[in-house]
């Protein structure tokens, strides 16, 4: 019922000429839908804050994440409480956490963006071709997704750690490798609904190639959802590194990262030195809520039910 | 004589139907069971049919969209199935396709001009510095305006994405128009307007039409033959003024009586078949229509009619046509 | 002259959207007498089912709502009714037929169960009483094996079946107005002879007035008495059908008549009106079709031609007539 009395309802706004100025007027509706969400706009506060310290680190911060103050002045510089010198204290080599914190950012933002940039690639080319193609393809495809969905993670970048030299480069890889099969799923489902469209098929019989139908057609159509994945799934890969580096499998020293961070300071924790492991934990949990809310809104605004300009 | 353009031969296309449970057979939808017609240069046969007749599908599988089951379509006496990769790809330009909706058939991304050139990219049918001509060229054909080129589908009419739609069939100078319900979306003084392009576009270009509609007006309107279409097969086709004048078969003069009157004084009593058009699993042999045929008798149960010639390419699929013809 | 069960005076519904109001309706007059069928037609866009849905008070408050005029039933005024008022009457004296009955029913309750739920709701019978009227009813509306399909889902149903218990819901209470919207254009052709002739047929045995907004002139030749013609939120012309078919004098009906294309008219280019449907508030003063008329004047562009009564209850909005 409901459905019917929409149709009879919203007024055809989409038919007879426009202006001009209307072009693309997709994104700019995505826009105006995101400016009103309040949540999505502080997620992006967030991410957007979180990154330009990152990117202007040098800077913003007075001290090289690296020195160990204790050399230098010994150990008045160890476990310095929060205060106007160190905004976020000291850890036990006298490091400035501040320091520490946003170079972290690098880190986590680094790994999240890479690794989002690998499983998205792989997974829509997979994910588009088991939609598209369908048959045996589509069945190894969705084969290949159950394995990784179902492969214990951990154990897999155990052992990669195991016989390659941990770092960047190797994060990027396990996490992107093992985060396609979400992308892969969402983008064969998307492909498979979008595979029926008459455009589609339009495309088709004015003699399209598969690449040229995929491509032209059908990606700019389920770019959405993808975007959407994209965005929480940088939050939950950014939660995995952080795990990761906490439990010694990640990010190795001297190199900063918030997991680490948080393990390190863990021993000191109960000794009152606080801040060492809370300030990286507010880190984390500010990134991936930004993540988060900017992905929960952009998934509202870009709901196709709600689109102006569908109908007949 | 004409040169016969497109020829069908036993055509048939089956979807393995889902069951319910799998342990239960599963029982394949015949959507085209069956499907002789032979369509001539330059003339529009008109296929009329129900929902679910599958006359969508046939269209489809003329186009190429999808592949049959059985059967065989000759494309000026060559069989596609035989073709090579290269002919294959002449005569899919040779044949083109008109959607239904205008607004579903465009790409919501792309500016209606980028659509038009589309196929002329595809094909490299003009240099890139000539293609802007050639679109306009084909806007013009189709009563657009030139500077409709930058919009997206959404910006324009119903009226005016189908235009964009004939169009990009348009592009590739192809021979014959499969247009799939091509009206029926469509405002009536729209769907007029339509008509008359396509009617105008077909005396300039030469072209042949296969027309599909369920409306018999426009049907009526537009075809030189008529075929009329029940469950996957044939079960009339012939000269439009035989077709509207004299139907023979059951169903085609149910569709007629069944049709709205044009004006409130034709208002009559009708013979309208009771029931609706019911899945195909049910009928195991046969006539497909006998369960709501007015007039079935035992032979109807046991055998399936085939297209009879009643003389004049009038063929008629239907057991007590032929008995009385006959005798 | 029988007696006028509804009357809808002056009506203007708008929506409210991002980009500004749209007057969907704007300014509508018409009666409908006991037991006659007004056929109201119009393209997409005119508002015609805005027309009927502000008749039942189900434009939704978020989106739009009725700005002016009255709709008079049973000398009640129906737009500042309280909607625990208007409730009680929707369903039991005004009720409505939608175009797509796969939507309108639930899938996940029985054919029973929901049509019994009227009789329950409205007439306040009990389970064992609403089901055996609910077999009646079926009965009524032509379902084969009523019995049978109290027990089925939706999408057991063919369209036209489903159609038929859309019916027998909207008229399980009998009521003085039926508003039929589009009943038979998600339909195949002879179903849709089916359910015109069913909805014939009921009004004439209930004496119900219907509504029947259609797009389709084929379906209004075929069952409604009177007719009024819609465009751009007005009503252009109204008169009985045959007055229709036979002397249209809005130069906008008579263009829609000469748009049916038509076996007669084969090979023929068909007269047609350029232009496309006009968006609801594109209008700025001056005759609606102006744009698309072919005999427009100067006056057409500056002032709104009001309904005019031609003698013999035919009306039409048009400067030249």
């Amino acid at each position: 019922m409901p459905a019917e009395r929409a149709k009879g309802m919203v007024p055809d706004n989409n038919r007879g000429d426009r202006s001009e100025g209307k072009v693309c007027s997709l994104w700019r509706d995505v826009w105006e839908r995101l400016k009103q969400n309040k949540a999505a706009i502080a997620g992006l506060f967030l991410v957007a804050v979180i990154t330009l310290a990152a990117v202007f680190a040098p800077l913003i911060t007075k001290y090289d994440p690296g020195v160990q103050l204790v050399w230098t002045q010994g150990p008045d510089a160890q476990l310095v409480p929060p205060g106007t010198d160190h905004w976020f204290g000291t850890d036990i080599y006298g490091r400035d956490i501040y320091s520490r914190v946003v170079y972290g950012a690098r880190v986590s933002l680094q790994i999240g963006v890479a690794s989002t940039i690998i499983s998205v690639v792989i997974g829509v080319i997979l994910g588009a071709m088991a939609g598209y193609y369908g048959g045996l393809v589509d069945d190894i495809i969705s084969w290949l997704t159950n394995v990784i969905f179902a492969f214990p993670f951990l154990l897999f970048v155990l052992a990669l750690v195991a016989y390659l030299p941990p770092g960047l480069p190797l994060m990027y890889a396990a996490i992107g490798i093992v985060n396609w099969a979400g992308v892969a799923r969402i983008v064969r489902g998307q492909v498979l609904s979008a595979r029926e469209k008459e455009y589609v098929e339009a495309a088709t019989v004015v003699g399209g190639s598969d690449v040229r139908v995929i491509v032209k057609h059908i990606l700019p159509n389920i770019l959405a959802p993808v975007i959407v994945q994209a965005t929480l799934g940088m939050g939950s890969i950014i939660m995995l590194e952080s795990s990761l580096s906490f439990l010694g499998f990640g990010i190795q020293p001297p190199t900063p990262s918030w997991g680490y961070e948080i393990d390190q300071g863990r021993q000191y924790l109960l000794a009152g030195a606080w801040w060492w492991s809370a300030f990286p934990g507010f880190a984390i949990m500010a990134l991936v809520l930004g993540f988060n809310l900017l992905g929960d809104g952009l998934r509202d605004a870009l709901d196709p039910k709600q689109n102006v300009g569908e109908g007949r | 004589m004409q040169r016969s353009m497109l020829e069908v031969k036993k055509l048939k296309k089956y979807y393995p139907a889902k069951g319910p449970g799998f342990l239960k057979a599963r029982t394949a939808t015949k959507a085209v069971d069956g499907v002789d017609f032979t369509l001539d240069c330059g003339e529009t046969l008109g296929l009329v049919g129900e929902s679910g007749c599958g006359k969508s599908t046939l269209a489809r599988l003329i186009v190429g969209l999808i592949k049959p089951t059985e059967g065989d379509i000759y494309f000026e006496g060559r069989s596609i199935s035989d073709m090579t990769r290269g002919d294959m790809r002449r005569v899919r330009r040779d044949i083109q396709f008109v959607f239904q909706d205008p607004y579903a058939s465009l790409n919501p991304r792309m500016t209606v001009g980028n659509i038009v050139g589309e196929p002329l990219k595809i094909h490299r049918l003009v240099k890139d510095k000539y293609r802007k001509d050639r679109i306009r060229e084909l806007f013009d054909l189709v009563g657009l305006e030139p500077q409709h080129m930058s919009r997206y589908p959404h910006q324009l009419s119903s009226g005016q994405r189908q235009r964009i739609g004939i169009a990009r069939a348009l592009a590739v100078s192809p021979r014959l128009i499969v247009c799939d319900e091509p009206v029926s979306a469509l405002d009536v003084s729209v769907q007029a307007q339509i008509i008359n392009l396509l009617q105008d576009l077909k005396q300039r270009l030469g072209l042949t039409y296969l027309f599909i509609a369920h409306d018999l007006g426009v049907i009526g309107h537009i075809s030189d033959r008529v075929a009329v279409m029940y469950m996957g097969r044939i079960v009339e086709i012939a000269h439009r003024d035989r077709l509207f004048g004299s139907p023979a078969h059951p169903y085609t003069k149910a569709l007629l009586s069944a049709t709205p009157a044009a004006h409130p004084k034709h208002r009559k009593e009708r013979r309208i078949p009771e029931g609706e058009v019911t899945g195909s699993g049910c009928l195991n042999g046969g006539c497909r229509f006998r369960n709501r045929c007015p007039g079935a008798v035992p032979l109807c149960d046991e055998a399936e009619p085939e297209l009879f010639d009643l003389g004049g390419g009038h063929l008629c699929a239907c057991h007590r046509v032929k008995g009385t013809h006959r005798f | 002259m029988g007696e006028i069960v509804l009357s809808v005076k002056g009506l203007k519904t708008y929506f409210y959207t991002k980009s500004g109001v749209v007057p969907a309706v704007d300014g509508l007059d018409l009666e409908l007498e006991r037991g006659e069928t007004l056929g109201i037609v119009g393209e997409s866009g005119c508002g015609k089912s805005t027309a009927a849905l502000s008749i039942m008070g189900l434009i939704p408050s978020t989106e739009g709502r009725v700005e002016q005029g009255e709709i008079l039933f049973k000398g009640r005024n129906l737009v500042t009714l309280p909607r625990v008022e208007m409730r009680k009457i929707r369903g039991r004296e005004i009720s409505m037929v939608f175009q797509e009955p796969m939507t309108s029913l639930n899938p996940v309750l029985t054919i029973g169960r929901q049509v019994a739920e009227v009789f329950v709701v409205h007439r306040g019978l009990n389970q064992r009483e609403a089901l055996k009227e609910t077999i009646k009813m079926l009965s009524l509306v032509g379902l084969p094996m009523p019995e049978l399909r109290l027990r089925e889902y939706s999408h057991q149903l063919s369209g036209g079946m489903r159609q038929r218990v859309m019916i027998a819901m909207a008229l399980a209470c009998k009521p003085d107005v039926l508003i039929a919207d589009e009943p038979t254009s998600a339909l195949d052709v002879t179903v849709q002879a089916q359910i015109l002739q069913l909805i014939n047929e009921l009004k004439e045995r209930l004496g119900t007035a219907i509504i029947l907004i259609t797009h389709d002139l084929g379906v209004v030749a075929e069952a409604a008495e009177k007719v009024l013609v819609m465009y751009a939120g007005k009503a252009v012309e109204y008169s009985d059908v045959n007055g229709i078919f036979d002397n249209p004098e809005h130069p906008y009906t008579k263009g829609l008549l000469a748009s049916i294309p038509g076996h007669k008219k084969h090979g023929q280019r068909l007269d047609v009106m350029e232009g496309s449907t006009p968006n609801p508030g594109d209008h700025s003063g001056g005759c609606r079709f102006y744009p698309r008329c072919r005999y427009a004047r100067g006056i057409c562009r500056t002032s709104e031609p009001e309904l005019f009564d031609l003698g013999g209850g035919h009306l039409c909005a048009c400067h030249f007539v």
